[in-house]
């Protein structure tokens, strides 16, 4: 097993009108011995909205916005933005996040050079409806795990898989923090696994591009579900992080109870040259809900959603959030966990 | 373990236009030695409708008839009907169906005297969509489970839980065989439990009714999912077998795995006169999927348990497998309510699933 240590909550919500209902799923990117953690806002009965606070080490907040650092017009209750993730690729950051509009979540991303001004791009993620994904993805065969079919069926069941409006789900977004092979490398989660796509330049990211993705995305899924409290599916998670082994990821998997779901953080070790291919991952979950405030509070209880990260000498930070309420820290010696992954036959 | 006998398949699909897809879901009433049959039949692309078959020995359908008996003809059941269950209460036949019309699953009724000829009597089931279920369960209190809130989070989060035309979606619903304390009572599959509703006649299950239920939902539910095989939700079932210990109730329980969902066929005993108590649940499923061989192949999918029929001491059990055939199994009716009472042969499935050791019954 992983010494994990909890190390509590790092940023609460506060009387700012723009967070007051909570703050989670912070991205994080590390500069030296700073830490920016852009994290979900959320207002009361209203939108989220992507705030900033600064670390100085891996638990220090020595600066907090007092207002949102990235918004959306959209004004509806829940729209905006969410889960932000940022790496920084030879030199300009990446920020991608997802918006909801009150109907459909997608993927979009900005730049910035200094993270101070960021210019905002479009919809990088499937823009089609779930009756022209499932035509795409029977191309797949039998050997595509049936969870893919299943929010088709679902939406069919109820009369909405051929709406006009209502697109497919594609949540998580995040890139890798350098090129591989020359190409950008950005995973992304349709139900109910993770998947990972290559593209020279966000321009490529086309519809055509999609179809022909969908039409293979079986040779494109990186993890499936495997382990019992990954059951119902799993997604990203931090920006993967390169060690000598692979690819470090931490990720997230749901496991179905009888009350409800439960989110846990878990890991995984992804070749570097391709890692599409998995070398490992762990058995057990590497952190779950057991604290009050990872089970209780906010939209959910049973909730630990891994987002960011640093790496302070040896240790891995994971900031994730708590609970749908708050951020919070753990800790764990980044060598430890990855002979631990190492070791899983 | 129970002594669960597998029989073989008893409905195919024939080459009747009507049923050529698939045969499933068989509601079965039984009278003396005879049974009849309203299975739910399908074609290709077409809706369900409701086929008869009818026997005298719990193995081998002796006449079927070469066309449905009852079709979709309103537009509450414009995409087909579905999962009948009968029951006789004071001469009459009253059959429960679900009723698609394609965006929504309702319960719906129809009476016959006969079981020949049948009066459709409209949706019995609450017209309320998930914006309004969402705040009535609300206001029945926080011991709900949480399960009952998903429907309206994923109808909410593509913008359609106000949706005026989108109900609350019923599974699966059926009578009591007779009256309780005077009032008919109903039980209903509202994801993810089961569910019980008690009335005068049909004419009271107003909007008010339902509004008035749902602000009270918990003392209405039943059951909710509780160990490994149930672990995603719960749902009937067969029409209650009233038995000396209590309601013998035959339910399934779904588990959700990694590539998918599988069932479990389950058994709970409710009290007599008060079948809100649950008087013991069968801590292991009766059986699952897995073991029975068609064709030559083994079929591993989902079962469907929906009839039931009693010969002497034999409890036979029909269900559909696969959406696709009707099949039967038989346990010891005296050993069943025995397991029950005593719960010596089974054991309990641990809360987190464990694949490798949950394999088949």
């Amino acid at each position: 097993m992983v010494t994990i240590e909890k190390l509590g909550i790092l940023l609460s919500p506060s009387e700012k009108d723009f967070e007051n209902s909570g703050v989670i799923n912070p991205g994080a990117y590390q500069e030296g011995n700073t830490v920016h953690l852009f994290y979900r806002a959320v207002e009361y009965g209203r939108i989220n909205t992507i705030g900033y606070a600064k670390s100085e080490g891996p638990n220090k907040i020595v600066e907090r916005w007092d207002h949102p650092k990235l918004s959306s017009e959209t004004g509806c209750s829940s729209c905006g933005f969410k889960d932000a993730k940022i790496v920084k690729i030879e030199d300009t950051y990446y920020i991608t996040y997802s918006h909801y509009n009150g109907m459909n979540t997608v993927g979009t991303y900005a730049t910035s050079k200094d993270l101070i001004t960021f210019e905002k791009h479009g919809i990088i993620t499937p823009q089609i409806n779930y009756k022209v994904y499932e035509a795409l993805i029977l191309n797949c065969g039998k050997k595509l795990n049936p969870k893919y079919h299943h929010f088709y069926r679902l939406f069919r069941e109820i009369g909405m898989n051929d709406d006009d409006v209502r697109m497919i789900r594609d949540k998580d977004i995040t890139l890798f923090p350098k090129k591989i092979n020359g190409k950008f490398a950005l995973l992304h989660s349709l139900y109910p696994g993770i998947q990972i796509i290559y593209f020279d330049d966000f321009a490529d990211l086309t519809e055509e591009f999609w179809q022909e993705n969908l039409k293979n995305l079986i040779e494109y899924i990186v993890l499936d579900p495997k382990h019992s409290f990954e059951i119902d599916h799993v997604g990203v998670g931090c920006s993967p992080i390169e060690t000598e082994k692979g690819w470090l990821l931490i990720y997230h998997g749901v496991e179905e109870t009888p009350t409800g779901k439960v989110y846990h953080a878990l890991a995984a070790l992804l070749q570097i040259d391709k890692p599409e291919l998995e070398i490992a991952r762990l058995p057990y979950p590497l952190f779950s809900p057991t604290k009050i405030w990872e089970k209780e509070g906010g939209a959910s209880i049973n909730y630990v959603f891994p987002t960011g990260h640093s790496v302070f000498d040896n240790s891995l930070y994971i900031y994730y959030g708590a609970a749908k309420r708050q951020i919070a820290v753990a800790k764990v010696d980044i060598n430890e966990l990855v002979e631990e992954l190492l070791r899983q036959p | 373990m129970l002594n669960v006998e597998k029989h073989s398949v008893i409905l195919s699909p024939t080459e009747k236009g009507f049923e050529s897809k698939a045969v499933l879901n068989p509601g079965i009433y039984q009278e003396g030695t005879t049974l009849h049959f309203l299975y739910r039949a399908m074609q290709e692309d077409k809706p369900s409708s409701i086929g008869y078959a009818k026997t005298d020995n719990p193995l081998k359908i002796t006449e079927r008839n070469d066309k449905p008996i009852i079709t979709g003809e309103f537009d509450y059941e414009s995409h087909g009907v579905e999962d009948a269950k009968i029951v006789k209460i004071d001469g009459v036949y009253y059959i429960t169906y679900i009723a698609y019309d394609v965006i929504n699953k309702m319960g719906a009724l129809a009476t016959s005297k006969d079981l020949i000829h049948f009066e459709k009597k409209g949706i019995i089931t609450p017209k309320t969509n998930y914006h309004q279920f969402e705040c009535q369960i609300n206001f029945s209190g926080k011991n709900i489970n949480p399960k009952y809130h998903f429907f309206y989070n994923l109808f909410k989060e593509i913008g359609m839980e106000n949706d005026p035309i989108r109900f609350l979606r019923i599974r699966a619903l059926m009578l009591f065989p007779r009256k309780i304390n005077g009032k008919f009572a109903m039980l209903l599959s509202i994801y993810p439990g089961i569910q019980i509703v008690y009335f005068d006649r049909f004419e009271d299950l107003t909007e008010d009714f339902w509004k008035d239920y749902f602000e009270n939902f918990t003392n209405g539910i039943i059951m909710d999912p509780i160990d490994g095989y149930e672990v995603n939700y719960i749902c009937l079932g067969c029409v209650p077998i009233e038995t000396k210990e209590g309601w013998l109730l035959i339910y399934y329980g779904v588990q959700e795995t990694t590539t998918g969902i599988r069932n479990f066929i389950r058994a709970v005993v409710l009290d007599l006169e008060n079948p809100k108590m649950v008087l013991s649940r069968l801590k292991c499923p009766l059986f699952s999927p897995g073991k029975l061989s068609i064709e030559k192949k083994q079929i591993t999918d989902m079962v469907f348990p929906t009839g039931s029929a009693l010969y002497d001491n034999d409890l036979f059990i029909y269900y559909g497998i696969s959406k696709k055939i009707i099949a039967t199994a038989s346990v010891k009716l005296d050993e069943l309510l025995l397991e029950l009472k005593t719960q010596q042969k089974c054991k309990e499935a641990k809360i987190m699933a464990d694949l490798n050791t949950i394999t088949e019954f």
